[in-house]
């Protein structure tokens, strides 16, 4: 126990050198069985055969959204960027032929304004995962310190935190969203905030409960004694034990994100034109014009079905493979 | 128990009143005003008549406190859309529609969920497990407005089937009511699934096999029995996604239900009907969460409130 010695010459709760860090050989432990942990959950993900079709899924998604143009060369450089997997630019407009169906030329057909729905489809796979992923993220750099707050400190903060939680699970997400969308008006950024800030409940109720659970096991009990401090604990050992539950919320968190865009932009307080969104394409062009041009709501629908399959099949998937329960079970 | 329910209720008050004052508040930030967008553009001095009528020229606390006083007797104010009719008899008007289509769909969940989720798990882990969970997660990541799209696609305009929309007759319920379904048929199916799954592992579950019962009696009268009790907790999450849904689904069948106000509503600025909407829906969403807690005191004896 070196890094027991070294804090006990010291007085207790004192400040522990960073030098410890290497040499504590409790921390090199924990580390290495988180390790372990990972490696067992990454081989029974690889086993999910479910998994791994979402895994497919969400690649192929993705490099249609990096790659949908070259704008990761042209940006540093100054330059327009010019499509790569995308035929055209989202809003080039042909002036050819409006409304053209399926076909070799155009793979989803054009739209009512002459443009290529399948390069559409394409760019609105990146604003629906930047949008999913993001407001996530956002989601999480709300939920976690708050969760947190709860669960560390308890008593007067974690009620007041908690009777905040229940007001805001008890409004449907969806409306309050369309609110703020009302509020704040159609946008890119705009969106990404809304579902943001609408979806971090979740979250803060498990690193709540997380938090809870762990403030009171042994390990905890002798890192304190060892004399680490409270951000030390929270970051080295709570973070890192609430981290599995966090993923697999993150992971599922993101189909009802990329969910809540195409809700809002259909009902026209989403993406603003000329921007595509699978949710404002079906909205605009493609329920109004469905009985005959059924190419304009088609495509967009089924993306955003498959992007929320793929999705959620991993997520169903890492937690299959992270819950503990199941290493019991099976 | 009283005493719980009667805790749970007067604990529902200040979430109301906050969630009041959010909506309140949030809804009079929004851009632009009740009249702004009518066909005809009003005249400034018939603005200003209009918003002193409808005290919409007080400051917004005073605003406030005479929305509030009137919702303590449940008045809720008159729509600025439908000036004839009151909030609350708008809202009584349009909502039976909703239900009874939310009633179909529900009922059609349940009776294909949980056997779906049954059979998924009498067959844990082999094609028909398979098969089922990804049916059950195609009506989970499928948002309503795509499947009301697809089904009208294919069942109305290709097989022609179906009428594509309109609330008239029984015919026009089919597809509104499956597309509606899928979503909490698949919340319904993956619970059973797993609830079943517990139950088959369980000790008594064993004991029955041990003590020589056939596979039919083992799954009624011991897997079902004790697996479905935990199915009443799904009606929790099940019912504001129904609500969420029923915008989407009333709009793209046309029916005239209580969810197209929602969207309507806040376009208009008319505020009593959002603010009326949101408290309504926030209210039956808390009691569904409370009458589920409280079911569930009685068909599971193990569990107490204090």
């Amino acid at each position: 126990m070196i890094a027991g010695e070294s804090s006990t010459e010291k007085q207790p709760g004192a400040h522990i050198e960073p030098v410890n860090e290497n040499l504590d050989p409790v921390t090199a432990r924990v580390l290495r069985q988180q390790r372990g942990l990972y490696r067992d959950a990454a081989r029974r993900f690889a086993k999910n055969k479910l998994a791994i079709v979402g895994l497919i899924l969400v690649v192929v998604l993705t490099t249609l959204a990096v790659f949908a143009d070259n704008w990761f060369i042209a940006l540093p450089l100054g330059q327009e960027p010019r499509p790569l997997i995308a035929k055209t630019p989202y809003d080039k407009v042909f002036y050819g032929p409006a409304g053209a169906f399926p076909g070799l030329e155009y793979w989803m057909g054009t739209d009512l304004t002459g443009r290529d729905l399948f390069s559409r489809v394409v760019f609105g796979a990146r604003v629906s995962l930047t949008i999913g992923i993001l407001s996530q993220l956002i989601a999480l750099t709300i939920g976690i310190p708050l969760g947190g707050l709860a669960g560390w400190r308890g008593g007067k903060t974690d009620f007041w935190i908690m009777r905040m939680i229940d007001v805001m699970s008890a409004i449907p997400t969806l409306l309050f969203a369309y609110l703020i969308m009302a509020r704040l008006g159609a946008g890119f950024w705009n969106v990404m905030l809304a579902i943001g800030i609408t979806s971090w409940i979740g979250v803060a109720r498990l690193t709540r409960a997380q938090f809870l659970a762990l403030r009171e096991k042994e390990f905890i009990e002798a890192s304190r004694m060892t004399g680490a401090g409270t951000l030390r604990i929270i970051r080295m050992h709570l973070l890192p034990n609430a981290l599995a539950p966090i993923i697999i919320s993150l992971t599922l968190g993101i189909p009802s994100a990329i969910f809540a865009e195409a809700s809002l932009s259909f009902l026209g307080v989403g993406i603003n034109p000329p921007m595509p969104s699978w949710g404002q394409m079906i909205g605009r062009d493609g329920v109004t014009n469905m009985t005959y041009y059924w190419h304009l709501a088609f495509f967009p629908a089924a993306m955003i079905a498959l992007t929320m399959l793929g999705f959620t099949l991993i997520g169903d998937g890492l937690r299959d493979a992270l819950d503990p329960q199941m290493l019991k079970g099976k | 128990m009283t005493r719980y329910i009667l805790f749970r209720l007067l604990g529902l008050i200040p979430v109301l009143f906050v969630i009041s004052l959010i909506t309140f508040f949030l809804m009079h930030e929004v851009p632009g005003g009740p009249w702004k967008y009518g066909q005809r553009p009003f005249s400034d001095e018939q603005l200003a008549a209009l918003k002193a009528r409808y005290g919409l020229d007080k400051p917004l606390w005073e605003q406030y406190t005479t929305w509030l006083s009137g919702v303590i007797v449940f008045d809720f104010g008159k729509s600025f859309k439908h000036p004839d009719e009151k909030v609350i008899d708008l809202i009584a008007r349009t909502w039976p529609t909703t239900i009874h289509l939310g009633l179909m769909a529900l009922a059609v969940a349940f009776i294909i969920g949980i056997p779906l989720g049954v059979i998924a798990a009498l067959n844990q882990n082999t094609w028909v497990d398979y098969l089922a969970t990804l049916l059950s997660i195609l009506g989970f990541v499928t948002p309503h407005f795509v499947l009301g799209i697809l089904f009208i696609l294919i069942f109305a305009l290709v097989l022609k089937w179906v009428p594509t929309g309109g609330w008239d007759e029984p015919r026009q319920w089919i597809l509104p009511t499956l597309a509606y379904s899928l979503a909490p048929m698949a919340t319904v199916a993956r619970y059973t699934r797993s609830s079943v799954v517990e139950v088959i592992r369980s000790d008594y579950v064993r004991t029955a096999r041990a003590k020589g019962l056939g596979e039919r009696v083992v799954v009624s009268r011991h897997v079902m029995k004790n697996a479905l009790i935990p199915m009443i907790t799904v009606f929790g999450p099940l019912i504001p996604d129904l609500i969420t849904g029923s915008i989407f689904i009333e709009s793209i069948f046309r029916v005239p239900g209580l969810g197209k106000f929602w969207v309507t509503s806040t376009f208009d600025r008319d505020y009593p009907m959002i603010i009326g909407l949101t408290l309504m829906w926030t209210l039956l969403i808390a009691l569904t969460y409370l009458i589920t807690d409280v079911l569930y005191v009685y068909v599971d004896p193990r569990v107490r409130y204090s």
